[in-house]
């Protein structure tokens, strides 16, 4: 078989024993690639930072295990920023998991703070409804009157006077599903809070006309993002750990990409020469 | 009559929620917010629906002892243990949370990180240039890719800064287009949903 | 103690859905249906709270009203039944139109006009002009009829008519867009590979500290 042949015929096992060997030496011996903290995670974590200590901010959890790997670390780095300028935080589980991620924050990451449940923060109960819940939330306390163990919430400290998404100095979705574009239709045009979409990366191809649009203030992306806002908080995580292995992983995809389309341009060079009709 | 007044439930309940967004009145505004907190009920219901078809479907494999019938019981166990341990004793008691931390959590996310293998294969196979817009989309995928890790700054120092032109123009703008025509699409899909004119929801004639 | 176990059986767990890559096989099944069980009683177990929370503890302390959708949900249950199954008719088409009013009234503003009007810059700069083209071609090849299929015109003609120009910009623009969103992908699913594998070097067999 011709060398150009060859290499685009790489087997699959060749391939993913080759990402994971690209994955486990970083992750083993760290090879100190630079992070470029992008403009957006910044502007992000300057919002949070700007907001006076008392605000409320409400944050939604819509992600699940299947996309934990970007979202968990993301969500640990801006509820301990949250924490630490002594700021109220309204959980909101938009995804059925999204409560069990309030109650490991509540577990690992309140205590550190010295933050007590119903006057510092607290959990809202999932609700069904999706978008139609988040439409819902104009008028809060018809949503929710319950928190998520079923306590009344009008007796909890820090729903004195609340009034409702009004009082809401930032929302703040991490997610992997498409929340943001809800609060953008159904909150932003109604009290113009600040929104800060925190999500998976496939989610800033979607938001990006509202961020262009500045209906989305800011946002902060992927497991890059995660370990950007690591670093501007100052607060330990696991995602910084992980960008030299996430680096090495699209290396190997751009090389490969490359010998399959290099096999592809000397092959259509040797049918041309050949005389023969390339069909691709 | 069987379809008649589903759709006409359909188009009440949908014309009250939009005259409540048009219209400044204190009645019709006090039922459009009942009928969006309504619709969360009913959609709670709907939760235990797809879960009663898993039960069955899962019965009906052990019962006929059909291919998988042992995995079934695995199945069953989990979700009926699960299901009396979460209501009887909530989803903050330790032996819930220790199943979502130790079996949901760690399989689902072993489950969606087989895509990275399968994602390396493919893109190995399926990225090859043929045409101008082929050659435009791999461009954009291998300059974004690269932007948006380390990596990028060091082969060459512009590559984060055009990875970051593409995603906040180029990107944008595809996508802008996208989300306008997506937002045409969404009012007439939904206008034909109350106007009953959408019936596949209502299933087939009986 | 517990999470002690809980640790290493999480190792064997995600080994066990990694023998998929070799041959599908019993292990893979048995840990998959595992998982589906979990994720259907935690769907169960949160209709209820809400059920119980938002309709039967108000419904109990006098709000009667709430037996409207109480009955409605209950109704969904009736596809269960051959003879009664049209009833669930009644809820589908309750669900449906409330989202289809919802939908309406949230999208005309923040998904249409804001977007329209955002897209409204002066032709000042490259990035403007990229824009302001880049949108109006995406929605002319969606809107209006694509490239060689436009009725009583040969392919020829086509060449230079603004239609094909728009259409053809309307593609690159897309073709750009779809990359950025595919490299995206990509560095997404990779980071999912890159936790789990954190997680088996790390917490599991201890080679990475934490």
């Amino acid at each position: 078989m011709p060398w150009y042949m060859r290499i685009q015929s790489i087997s699959k096992t060749a391939i993913w024993v080759a990402l994971v060997v690209a994955f486990a030496i970083p992750l083993i011996h760290p090879l100190g690639m630079p992070l470029n903290i992008t403009s957006a995670t910044t502007a992000a974590y300057n919002l949070i930072d700007s907001l006076p200590a008392g605000s409320i901010v409400f944050q939604s959890i819509g992600f699940n295990p299947a996309v934990d790997a970007e979202c968990w670390p993301q969500m640990v780095a801006i509820s301990r920023h949250f924490m630490s300028k002594n700021l109220k935080v309204i959980y909101y589980p938009y995804m059925q998991e999204g409560g069990m991620y309030a109650e490991r924050i509540k577990d690992s990451v309140a205590g550190d703070y010295g933050y007590e449940y119903g006057k510092d923060y607290v959990i809202l109960p999932f609700k069904a409804g999706g978008e139609t819940a988040i439409a819902g939330m104009k008028d809060f306390y018809t949503l929710f009157n319950t928190d998520v163990s079923g306590n009344s919430i009008k007796d909890m400290p820090i729903f004195q006077g609340f009034r409702g998404m009004q009082d809401v100095a930032a929302i703040v979705p991490v997610t992997g599903s498409d929340d943001p574009v809800y609060y953008v239709r159904y909150i932003e045009p109604v009290y113009h809070t600040p929104i800060v979409a925190c999500g998976t990366a496939p989610l800033l191809p979607v938001i990006g006309p509202f961020v262009a649009s500045k209906q989305i203030k800011s946002t902060v992306i992927g497991l890059s993002g995660a370990a950007e806002y690591e670093i501007l908080a100052k607060v330990p995580g696991s995602a910084t750990g992980a960008m030299d292995a996430q680096s090495m992983g699209h290396m190997l995809i751009v090389l490969l990409v490359a010998l399959g389309n290099i096999g592809l341009f000397f092959q259509k060079r040797a049918q041309k020469a050949a005389g023969v009709t390339s069909n691709g | 009559m069987r379809r008649t007044v589903p759709l006409l439930v359909g188009f009440i309940s949908g014309a009250i929620v939009v005259a409540k967004y048009f219209i400044a009145n204190k009645a019709l505004s006090t039922w459009g917010t009942n009928v969006i907190s309504w619709r969360n009920i009913v959609a709670a219901f709907a939760l235990g629906v797809g879960s009663i078809n898993l039960i069955q479907t899962h019965l009906r494999k052990m019962a006929r002892k059909e291919r998988g019938w042992d995995a079934s019981i695995l199945l069953l166990i989990s979700l009926v243990g699960f299901t009396v341990i979460g209501i009887a004793k909530g989803t903050t008691n330790p032996i819930y949370k220790w199943g979502f931390d130790y079996l949901y959590q760690p399989i689902y996310s072993a489950i969606s990180s087989l895509l990275a293998f399968m994602i390396t294969s493919a893109s190995y196979r399926a990225f090859k240039v043929k045409d101008w817009q082929s050659a435009v989309l791999t461009v954009t995928a291998v300059i974004v890719m690269l932007g948006a890790v380390g990596v990028g700054s060091l082969l060459y120092k512009g590559i984060p800064r055009w990875s970051q032109w593409i995603m906040d123009v180029v990107n944008t703008a595809g996508m802008r287009g996208i989300t306008i025509g997506g937002a045409l699409g969404a009012v007439a899909l939904s206008l034909r949903v109350l106007l009953g004119l959408e019936r596949g929801y209502l299933g087939g004639e009986r | 103690m517990a999470d002690k176990i809980g640790i290493y059986l999480s190792g064997f767990l995600i080994l066990a859905v990694y023998t998929y890559l070799f041959k599908p096989g019993k292990v893979y099944d048995y840990v998959e249906h595992v998982y589906v069980g979990f994720a259907a009683a935690q769907a169960i177990i949160l209709g209820w709270k809400n059920i119980r929370d938002a309709a039967i503890r108000p419904l109990q302390k006098g709000q009667w009203v709430l037996l409207i959708p109480i009955v409605l949900g209950l109704l969904l249950y009736a596809r269960f039944s051959k003879k009664m199954g049209y009833l669930a008719r009644l809820p589908m088409a309750f669900l449906m139109g409330v989202a289809a009013g919802v939908t309406i009234t949230g999208v005309i503003v923040a998904q249409f006009i804001t977007q329209v009007r955002a897209t409204m810059l002066p032709l000042i700069s490259l990035n403007n002009v990229v824009m302001v083209l880049g949108t109006a071609s995406t929605l002319a090849f969606f809107l209006f009829i694509p490239l060689g299929k436009q009725r009583g015109a040969g392919r020829e003609a086509n060449g230079f008519s603004p239609m094909t120009i728009m259409s053809n910009l309307g593609r690159a623009t897309m073709m750009a867009a779809f990359g950025s969103s595919y490299g995206f992908i990509v560095m997404s699913r990779l980071s999912y590979l890159v936790a789990r594998l954190q997680f088996l070097l790390g917490p599991w067999i201890h080679i990475i500290p934490r």
